[in-house]
């Protein structure tokens, strides 16, 4: 039977009233115990840009600094919120249905007017929302608010007529109303006419987003020092020219109002600005924040917090009753969990191949026919019941025959150093040395050589999957649960959740996070065909005869080398969080700095890849054109098997009868 | 508004149809694709003219249009607004003095649904309308009405905007489900913090087809699960009446909310359902209609003619 109650069903902020998010907040808490309040700093002047790929949170962060949101945390108490010493003013960009101002594409002197018009209008409105909250929870201040609404009228020229009676904030409200309400129908009209009537336009750009907050500075001393922060969220939403027009905003601000934008990855489409064609700059005119990138870099923080938040989860859903101490959440979370056991797996398969070939024994076998000594060879590696050290001898004389060593020497040889590991692991022996550095590859290619799933188990990989995006974590959880629950298990409240609802959920996690991250049109199937490519690429060289670096997930790029076409190819996929950049590479016989990315942890599971970063594969120019560009589609599986011939290994007899019958030699002439 | 007062009739095969001595117009109104069920209704009907709109999306060749009726192509005119009002501009008939049907089978939503507003915004007070259903969807449940990656935006349709409110906290969006899940999930991504709700076909064009609906549907699930409020509601697939009553109904049930969103995605049937009620009840408020405009759609999904069904419009 499906719980009906699954604590991580809710994966979006939008999901979430205004108490749910104060009652789920969790915040993230650095070394240096700086908080959001720290990194967003929602009291500063400067202006921000919140970048961040979607699920990332941010508009959970830019919705925890709303008005909304202060109110409740300071139990409505309208004299503390000012404290604060800021104001949230939040704004979701698409609540301004902002493609029905004419077009993506350039947009003509009236539409832009109009445009800015709007946008003034109603972010006053969301403005005298808060004020009219305001007014009426404060007796102090609402004894201003006439004395105030007769400077804010002024601003309107002589559009706004209100009477003594009516000089309220709700009257003004109601004038703003009427006011959006007739842009709204001359929009509407433009579909029949092609003309924008009927729209005079009273107020020019700025006088009211910034004019509101600098007479209520002035006059009304409880806010003199409050910052006035719009809270701009889903800036994507905006055209181009839109964008341009706030981007112009934030350029020409004044005090005491600021901006923070909250917008996706790919979501700027411009930095220029209305003042003579500038571009804001960051540092400049603005901070760039990345939050995806930041949880990335503050890995033990971005852990605590993602735990935090599995806790309150737990607890608000009565799932458990108290919290953990932090010291110990760790561990009371991993006991939810089933963990992997190398040995169960290892003792799986023997008992599966007890009466018939190990798979990649005879891989061997059949690579090996027709070769002198095949038996013998086979004979020296089998080992009946350690087939993690068997696939380890395999992996070994792989290596050799790449180096064209002869396959009997290098299996004599195998034999011997196994002796030693078996005596003292703690020699400095070929099967230690391998097994010290490409056990997870071993192990991941016994998975797949002998069908059995790799699996993905345990909060911190849930976790580091997630890759600085909280919502797919939570979405990992969420789909764990209903795996488990529809397996019959009782998922965080007895047992533990099994290895196969681990890994059902995750690889539905996958699937979502893949077909979710898509770009529009043609574009999106050509970034979405690249990272395929890149997938099965890594895979390959994964589950290769001869693996050249272990834990491959990473590759480095030479982007000077490399068309615009495909640099801007691989930018999507960064941009739609499907590769993330990690790091640099400095190239030793050039010196040349090149990028390396690996492919989102969320994806791994796709492609049967590790998520350790450890080795880096250098792509070189043809490698990026084929998996990249999409005029060679064609070719992709052409390229893939040479690659596939060049790391997996071939024994032909004749060749190696030349070499082998040289090797004897010098070995008969050595004895 | 009581739209069981319209009236409709239902003719079970096209030979049906033709023999209805009341089916005669002045004009009919066809778009045309390369389905059966367009071209052969247009080719049988009684009209003294025919007139085909050549959807740009359809991306014709000149060479490959019909030569049955007359054309009227504005392969440059991408927007539903500016096809729709050229057509116009260019028959320059009172439709108020004439007899006119059109055949909302191959029409592209959008100017399906701009066409019966700006018939509202002319007040013209009644057309007829039919609509034929296919015998089955050519791929089944994988069917796909529009071409892979050709997505452009999520936008308004022209004339059907609402004023909005400042408040967001309890939008709502109303999606009529049909096959393209894409198209859902772009719905759906557009408008994050809405309370999703979807209107799915039921009954559906052929028994076969609703199963086929939720499995297409379901592929939207991420985009549109997590909700709280998240309900299913059901419409006959063919019955435009029936459709805005329900949609009438969603809004009785979620009120109040701050805006309402419109996104018709399913039948044509459902879509002019979904027209008739904006046009009915919701102009110059918090609602509006929303579409997932793509560049080009397929011109053949479907084989075979089953009913048809002829619907008598009227128009405030």
């Amino acid at each position: 039977m499906i719980k009906e109650t699954n604590p991580f069903n809710i994966v979006k902020s939008d999901d979430f009233t205004n108490d749910e998010i104060n009652k789920y907040w969790v915040d993230i808490l650095s070394k240096d115990k700086k908080g959001f309040i720290e990194l967003i700093n929602p009291s500063s002047p400067m202006p921000m840009i919140l970048l961040g790929g979607k699920g990332s949170g941010k508009s959970h962060i830019m919705r925890y600094f709303s008005y909304e949101l202060q109110k409740i945390r300071k139990k409505n108490n309208v004299s503390d919120v000012l404290a604060d010493n800021y104001l949230g003013i939040y704004i979701k960009c698409a609540g301004l249905n902002p493609t029905r101002f004419y077009s993506k594409e350039e947009a003509d002197q009236e539409w832009i007017n109009v445009f800015v018009y709007y946008f003034e209008i109603w972010l006053a409105q969301i403005l005298v929302d808060i004020l009219i909250d305001i007014f009426n929870d404060y007796e102090t201040i609402k004894n201003n608010e006439k004395q105030i609404l007769q400077h804010i009228i002024k601003l309107f020229g002589n559009i706004i007529h209100l009477s003594d009676n009516e000089l309220t904030f709700d009257s003004l409200k109601k004038c703003l109303i009427s006011i959006q309400k007739n842009i709204d129908f001359s929009i509407n009209n433009y579909g029949f006419t092609n003309k924008l009537n009927n729209i005079k336009i009273e107020v020019s750009s700025k006088e009211l987003i910034f004019g509101i907050p600098k007479l209520l500075s002035k006059y009304i001393k409880d806010f003199k020092n409050i910052q006035f922060v719009y809270l701009l969220d889903e800036f994507e939403n905006l055209y181009e020219w839109q964008q341009q027009y706030i981007n112009t905003l934030i350029r020409e601000r004044e005090l005491p109002v600021t901006f923070k934008i909250g917008v996706r990855l790919y979501g700027m489409k411009t930095y220029k600005t209305f003042s003579g064609g500038e571009e804001n700059k960051e540092g400049s005119e603005y901070e760039a924040f990345y939050l995806d990138e930041y949880y990335r870099n503050n890995k033990q923080d971005y852990s605590k917090m993602l735990k935090q938040l599995c806790v309150t989860r737990l607890i608000q859903e009565e799932f458990i009753t108290e919290k953990p101490d932090s010291k110990n959440l760790s561990k009371e979370l991993k006991k939810y969990f089933e963990r992997f056991k190398l040995e169960k797996l290892l003792k799986k398969i023997s008992t599966k191949y007890s009466h018939r070939e190990r798979p990649y024994l005879k891989k061997l076998i059949k690579k090996l026919e027709g070769t002198k000594h095949n038996e013998q060879i086979i004979k020296n590696l089998a080992i009946e019941d350690d087939i993690l050290l068997e696939k380890t001898n395999i992996f070994l004389l792989y290596r050799d025959l790449k180096k064209n060593k002869d396959p009997l020497l290098s299996s004599n040889s195998i034999k011997l150093e196994l002796k030693n590991y078996q005596k003292n692991q703690m020699t400095g022996s070929a099967q230690k040395k391998v097994l010290d550095k490409f056990k997870t590859d071993i192990v991941a290619q016994l998975h797949l050589e002998t069908s059995e799933k790799i699996n993905y188990e345990g909060i911190d990989l849930f976790i580091k999957m997630s890759s600085g995006i909280p919502r797919v974590f939570l979405n990992i959880l969420k789909n764990i649960f209903r795996w488990s629950s529809f397996n019959g298990e009782d998922p965080f409240k007895s047992g533990k959740i099994s290895l196969e609802a681990q890994r059902k959920g995750v690889m539905k996690t996958a699937d979502w996070f893949f077909n979710d991250a898509q770009m529009a049109g043609k574009k999106g199937k050509i970034v979405k065909d690249a990272v395929t490519n890149l997938g099965t690429f890594l895979r390959t060289l994964r589950v290769a005869d001869t693996v050249t670096e272990c834990s491959i997930s990473s590759f480095s790029i030479n982007t000077a080398e490399l068309s615009e076409e495909i640099v801007e190819i691989i930018d999507s996929c960064e941009l739609y969080s499907l590769i993330l950049k990690v790091s640099k590479r400095l190239d030793k016989n050039t010196k040349r700095i090149d990028p390396i990315y690996q492919l989102n942890g969320i994806l791994v599971p796709k492609w049967d890849i590790s998520l350790n970063r450890r080795g880096v594969v250098k792509l070189n120019k043809d490698d990026v054109e084929f998996i990249f560009n999409p005029d060679q589609k064609d070719q992709f599986q052409s390229y893939l098997n040479s690659v596939k011939n060049k790391y997996n290994i071939k024994i032909n007899d004749e060749t190696n009868t030349k070499k082998k019958s040289n090797q004897y030699a010098l070995f008969n002439n050595e004895l | 508004m009581d739209y069981t007062i319209f009236y409709k009739v239902k003719y079970e095969t096209l030979d049906h149809f033709i023999l209805d001595n009341d089916n005669y117009w002045d004009i009919f109104i066809s778009a045309y694709n390369d389905s059966e069920r367009v071209k052969k209704v247009l080719e049988q009907v009684h009209a003294e003219k025919k007139h085909w709109l050549i959807m740009p999306e359809y991306d014709y060749d000149p060479n490959e249009l019909p030569n049955n009726g007359q054309i009227y192509s504005y392969p440059n005119l991408k927007r539903e607004n500016n096809f729709i009002q050229e057509y116009f501009n260019n028959i320059k008939i009172d439709l108020n003095q004439l007899q006119v049907c059109i055949d909302i089978t191959g029409f592209m939503r959008n100017h399906l649904i701009y066409f019966i507003r700006y018939l509202v915004s002319k007040k013209i007070k009644k057309i007829d309308a039919i609509y034929s259903e296919p015998t089955t969807y050519k791929a089944k449940e994988d069917t796909a009405f529009s071409v892979e990656d050709s997505f452009i935006e999520v936008k308004q349709i022209a004339g059907c905007g609402g004023s909005y409110s400042t408040d967001t906290s309890k939008d709502i969006l109303i999606i009529g489900s049909g096959y393209d899940h894409e198209l859902i999930k772009y719905v759906a991504d557009s408008k994050e913090r809405t309370e999703k709700i979807q209107v799915f076909g039921f009954p559906s064009l052929q028994p076969d087809m609703y199963q086929e609906n939720l499995l297409r549907a379901s592929k939207a699930e991420d985009e549109l699960d997590g909700t709280k409020h998240y309900k299913d509601y059901f419409a006959p697939a063919y019955d435009p009446f029936v459709t805005a009553s329900v949609l009438q109904e969603i809004a009785a049930d979620n009120s109040p909310y701050t805006n309402l969103y419109l996104s018709p995605l399913s039948t044509k049937a459902q879509t002019l359902g979904f027209v008739l009620y904006y046009v009915w009840e919701c102009i110059d408020k918090p609602i509006s209609i929303i579409f997932p405009i793509c560049e080009k759609y397929k011109r053949e999904t479907s084989i075979g003619i089953s009913k048809i069904w002829k619907y008598s419009i009227e128009l405030p």
